[in-house]
């Protein structure tokens, strides 16, 4: 068991709890309130106070900042809870994170000051997501800073995810005569920046998206983050954070899904127990394998981000490269998961409601880590990429191990384990047969990457209950894997039946969707 | 490829949909969306052209003799506005209960009201589809009374309730337990009879009222029934097969606007070394989705053909056509969302915004009037008529020429079946892939996996499986891939000489198989030539 997973989720409960039912429509934090406040393209100010209000501007400052946060998984943890109830105002609250994060890593001890007054405060930053045109905007091509090294003038145009044109501040990359770098700007310099209407959009309807304009903005020394020229350096440590932190609000976005579209497949968990009191029938079989899927979807997103941590903790160098390839990877499947069991649900999944919602904003959320290149684009086309190498000093809010401990491969090890040990129940030939697919994959592959994130969160929980100890949920993640990469759906509905039943109860004792016992409101 | 001048003149008739207003524009369509409000302007355009004519078979005063040439039409509207050719042309789909199966005085009826302009609701129960997205909160029943029924219950209206004349209902009979259809005519039915539900509000197409009603023992005379009474399940299976068939009308409209959207805002887009559509990756996706618009619109339009020339296979192909349209033409508008990437989501000034609203109107056809698994079940199902004595291929032939002359819709549509015997379609499989092989070597790749693909589907149908079963899916949907395949090979080896037969056969039995790099810079330049130039009802027509 992972310490800092443990607390970080046992942090993300709390704020769970303390925003109280979301099923219940009186409450202002409600999915009924998310979703009249999207209906009405209103921002969810109160859902966004309550959960500032409980203490999460707290974790938006780094403990070395004087503020809560001590891990990377706390920040994951914490957006994945809040996405759950409304994404909104979860995107908004993690664009504020990532754009102070340069601050907290190369800002001076009095920007510190002012960004941790601001958002305890519980005003939010923008985050710079770029025009149409430039994606997330890395080579500064927005935005000029004119004059000499101590008397810039700011002009340029952008597109800010905030709270409806209300950001209290920002971080912003300009073009300076020694190349692109970082500059904070406070709402005290207003008279000479100004918001436009907020964009229209698929999701995130709640006015969380607007155009800034910048209009020759006096900047000096103080308002420059880091060095002059190291903007891009700057930049592309953000993205990978940021990058994960969009998988942390898919991964919400799906848990909400999950529990929306169970009770439609009541009827696949015991024959009998359908709605009409009839034997289950196609439509629900087939969604009940949908809900199968998704749920291992959300084991593997979650077993890839939560490893992704602790790369960023243990060996930083590898943490962009990682995220790149892997958030992306676990974003993705989370996203594919909402549209597929939104679809299968058919007309509750069509019609205005939370489902609908989410399937919205998870394909907008994305913008957070937009870096403009087509997804479709491989390794090899990619430009240079700015982010790595990436310096030692880049370890996640604190001092990087001075070398990073060794670390098994984990399909290396869980067919060590498997292999030497043996497994209680059926599934050892199989799980070995797995292992041995994804180990046979060429280096590079993402989802051997993910099959060994996976194998590695077992070889950590595998003696925590009977489930694990079988090899059940390994073969449930892995199975999964190797049908996305191209193996044919096996039949043997046992597997899937047994993670229905596990997600059923899930829902019923109130917890996350998680490998993890987190007690929800 | 027939042609179809009214569908022309249509297109022409309509304009240029980038103006800045005025019907069927993009910017109305996107407008209508975001208030929510049906569009009255197209409509009334619509209906000033002279559409309405178009949904009313020529025999009972109206110009619709050929389904193809509807399919065409409506296609031309929903490039523009799924939402509009969704309403416009419900007056059709729910008059097909009544050219089925009605009187020749409720035929009339009918006929003059969608002539005149009125509009019409349908509800059907579908047959054999159950779960989350069927209308399981409908619980409407008739129960005999004196010279009629008596309604109770609610149905939900898939849209229109509020305007509509006719409602053609499917109800169930608590006596028998058996479902009749009802030809309702509302503008004769006391008030206080029924209560119109209030308005759900949907992912997409957003302009169009969906509604239900719920009667209150509102009395519809016996004259009502279309068809037999305690008849309603089998015209209803009737029904959806002609429906079905010309749904992938608006899939298509929606795939074209939205690859000519995308294709546009790439070659715009600058990235770090230059425009996004020189990208290799970016040229392969917008070459893959111009190949799949182009099987999407042939195997359309051979199904609907079938449906006219052959309608004993019409449970077989109207359920291909209804799996593999809509679900090609949503998949791959996912897919170029994702290659334009999330902020193409944000934009609202580029083509109106109408990416956007593309993608989610084109989310509600694969739903409507029968989900992807329970096609996929409706097929799997008819896999026994593979397995009987060979139907002989010829009786299709007529289907697959260049120019096809069918009878006059909907003569002969009475012999329409619930369930296919047998599949001429499918029974030249072996003289398909020998033709191909022999006369033309560069198919000979292509020819051996269908072939194999055909050769496993045999297998399928020796070895039945339950429909709803992971291996029943699979089976059902190996024969919509193999029967659409053969579609595009017959029309081919008929003369039509589609000469990106190779690329999209192995798209259509293989699909996520990346196009090999000779194709997609053809295909590519096909699709850039075709968006500059001016041919007619392709995709170059002005959008």
């Amino acid at each position: 068991m992972d310490e800092a997973i443990t607390r970080a989720l046992a942090v993300a409960a709390q704020l769970d709890r303390a925003l109280a039912d979301p099923m219940d429509e009186r409450n202002p934090a409600s999915f009924h309130a998310a979703v009249r406040a999207d209906r009405d393209a209103r921002f969810p100010r109160h859902l966004c106070g309550s959960a500032l209000a409980w203490g999460l501007a707290e974790y938006l400052i780094p403990a070395v900042s004087g503020g809560r946060l001590t891990s990377l998984e706390e920040a994951f943890a914490l957006f994945r809870v809040l996405a759950r109830r409304d994404l909104t105002a979860a995107t908004t609250i993690a664009a504020s994170f990532l754009s102070a994060l340069p601050v907290w890593r190369d800002g001076s001890q009095s920007q510190r000051r002012a960004v941790a007054g601001l958002l305890r405060e519980h005003e939010l930053m923008g985050l710079p997501v770029g025009e149409a045109e430039q994606g997330v905007d890395i080579l500064a091509r927005e935005i000029a800073a004119f004059g000499d090294r101590h008397a810039w003038r700011l002009d340029g145009r952008t597109s800010l995810i905030d709270n409806g044109s209300h950001a209290a501040g920002t971080t912003v990359l300009a073009r300076t005569g020694d190349g692109p770098t970082t500059f904070l700007l406070l709402r005290g310099d207003g008279e000479h920046w100004w918001f436009q209407p907020a964009h229209e959009a698929h999701g995130l309807r709640g006015g969380a998206l607007s155009r800034l304009t910048l209009a020759g903005v006096p900047a000096g020394d103080a308002q420059v983050v880091g060095g002059l020229g190291q903007g891009l350096a700057t930049a592309g440590r953000t993205l990978p954070v940021a990058r994960l932190l969009v998988a942390a609000l898919a991964l919400g976005a799906l848990d909400t899904c999950l529990r929306a579209a169970l009770p439609y497949a009541e009827g696949t968990l015991e024959p009998g127990t359908s709605r009409q009191g009839e034997p289950a029938v196609a439509g629900e079989v087939v969604l009940g394998r949908r809900l199968a899927d998704a749920y291992a979807d959300l084991l593997i997103g979650e077993a890839v981000c939560h490893e992704l941590c602790r790369t960023a903790r243990e060996d930083p160098h590898a943490f962009a490269a990682a995220s790149a390839r892997l958030a992306c990877l676990a974003a993705g499947l989370a996203g594919d998961a909402v549209e597929t069991l939104a679809g299968a649900l058919g007309g509750p999944g069509y019609r205005v409601g939370i489902v609908e919602k989410m399937r919205r904003d998870s394909a907008v959320a994305g913008a957070l880590a937009d870096d403009q290149l087509p997804p479709a684009v491989p390794e090899d086309d990619l430009p240079p990429d700015p982010f790595v190498p990436v310096p030692p000093e880049l370890s996640w809010l604190g001092p990087p191990p001075a070398a990073p401990p060794p670390r098994e491969n984990g399909l290396a090890a869980a067919a060590r384990v498997i292999g030497e040990d043996g497994l209680p129940g059926p599934h050892a030939p199989r799980l070995l047969e797995l292992l041995g697919f994804f180990r046979a994959r060429r280096s590079g592959c993402a989802h051997a990457e993910a099959a060994a994130a996976c194998a590695a969160a077992w070889m950590r929980a595998r003696g925590r209950d009977g489930y694990h100890m079988c090899g059940g949920w390994l073969l449930l993640c892995l199975r999964r894997l190797a049908v996305l990469l191209g193996q044919e759906q096996p039949e043997d509905a046992g597997v899937r039946r047994v993670a229905l039943v596990r997600l059923r109860k899930a829902a019923e004792q109130r917890r996350l969707f998680s490998d993890h016992d987190v007690d929800l409101a | 490829m027939n042609t179809f001048p009214s569908a022309e003149a249509l297109e022409h008739t309509l304009g240029d949909p980038h103006l800045p207003n005025g019907p069927l524009t993009y910017a109305a369509a996107m407008a209508g969306d975001r208030a929510e409000r049906r569009p009255h302007a197209s409509l009334d355009r619509l209906r000033g052209w002279g559409y309405p004519a178009f949904l009313v078979p020529a025999a009972l005063g109206g110009r619709l003799t050929s389904l193809e040439e509807l399919l065409a039409l409506a296609r031309v509207v929903a490039r523009r506005d799924p939402t509009a050719a969704l309403i416009a042309t419900s007056p059709w789909m729910a008059g097909v209960p009544v050219w089925q199966a009605g009187t020749p005085a409720q035929q009339r009826a009918y006929a003059d009201a969608a002539l005149r302009g009125q509009w019409s609701a349908l509800s059907l129960r579908e047959p054999g589809s159950h779960g989350p997205q069927e209308n399981v909160a409908d619980t409407l029943t008739a129960c005999r009374a004196d010279g009629g029924y008596r309604l109770e219950g609610t149905a939900t209206m898939v849209s229109d309730v509020r305007m509509a004349r006719f409602a053609c209902l499917q109800a169930r009979e608590p006596e028998t337990g058996a479902d009749t259809m009802l030809l309702t005519d509302l503008e004769q039915l006391p008030t206080a009879g029924y209560e119109l539900l209030p308005r759900v509000s949907t992912h997409g197409v957003r302009g169009a009222d969906v509604a239900g009603i719920r009667f209150h023992g509102a009395f519809v005379p016996a004259s009502a029934v279309l068809g037999r009474p305690g008849g309603g399940a089998d015209l209803t299976g009737r029904s959806l097969a002609t429906i079905r068939t010309v749904l992938p009308a608006f899939g298509l409209g929606a795939l074209d606007t939205g690859l000519r959207c995308a294709f546009d805002f790439l070659r715009h887009q600058r990235v770090h070394r230059g425009r996004a559509v020189d990208l290799p990756p970016v040229r392969a996706e917008l070459a893959a989705a111009y190949l799949d618009l182009r099987v999407a619109e042939t195997v359309a339009s051979t199904c609907a053909r079938l449906l006219q020339r052959l309608p004993a296979i019409a449970p077989v192909s109207s359920a291909v056509a209804k799996y593999l349209v809509p679900h090609l033409a949503e998949q791959r508008l996912r897919r170029l969302a994702g290659v334009l990437g999330p902020r193409y989501l944000l934009r609202q000034d580029h083509w109106s915004g109408i990416f956007d609203k593309l993608l989610r109107d084109a989310r509600l056809f694969v739903l409507l009037h029968g989900a992807a698994h329970d096609m996929l079940g409706t097929l799997a199902a008819q896999l026994s008529c593979l397995d009987g004595p060979a139907a002989d291929p010829r009786r299709a032939d007529p289907a697959f020429l260049p120019v096809c002359v069918a009878p006059p819709y909907p003569s002969g549509l009475r012999a329409l079946a619930v369930a296919s015997g047998n599949d001429p379609v499918t029974a030249a499989l072996d003289e398909v892939c020998t033709a191909l092989r022999t006369h033309e070597p560069a198919l000979a790749g292509a020819a051996a996996s269908l072939q194999a693909e055909g050769a496993r589907l045999r297998a399928d149908a020796r070895e039945p499986a339950d429909p709803g079963s992971e291996r029943g899916q699979r089976a059902g949907e190996r024969y919509a891939r193999v029967f659409a395949a053969l579609c595009l090979a017959r029309r081919h080896l008929a003369g039509e000489r589609l000469h990106w037969l190779a690329p999209a056969l192995t798209a259509v039995l293989r699909p996520g198989t990346p196009l090999p790099a000779e194709n997609v810079e053809s295909l590519f330049l096909e699709l850039a030539m075709e968006y500059a130039g001016r041919s007619a009802l392709s995709l170059s027509r002005p959008a």
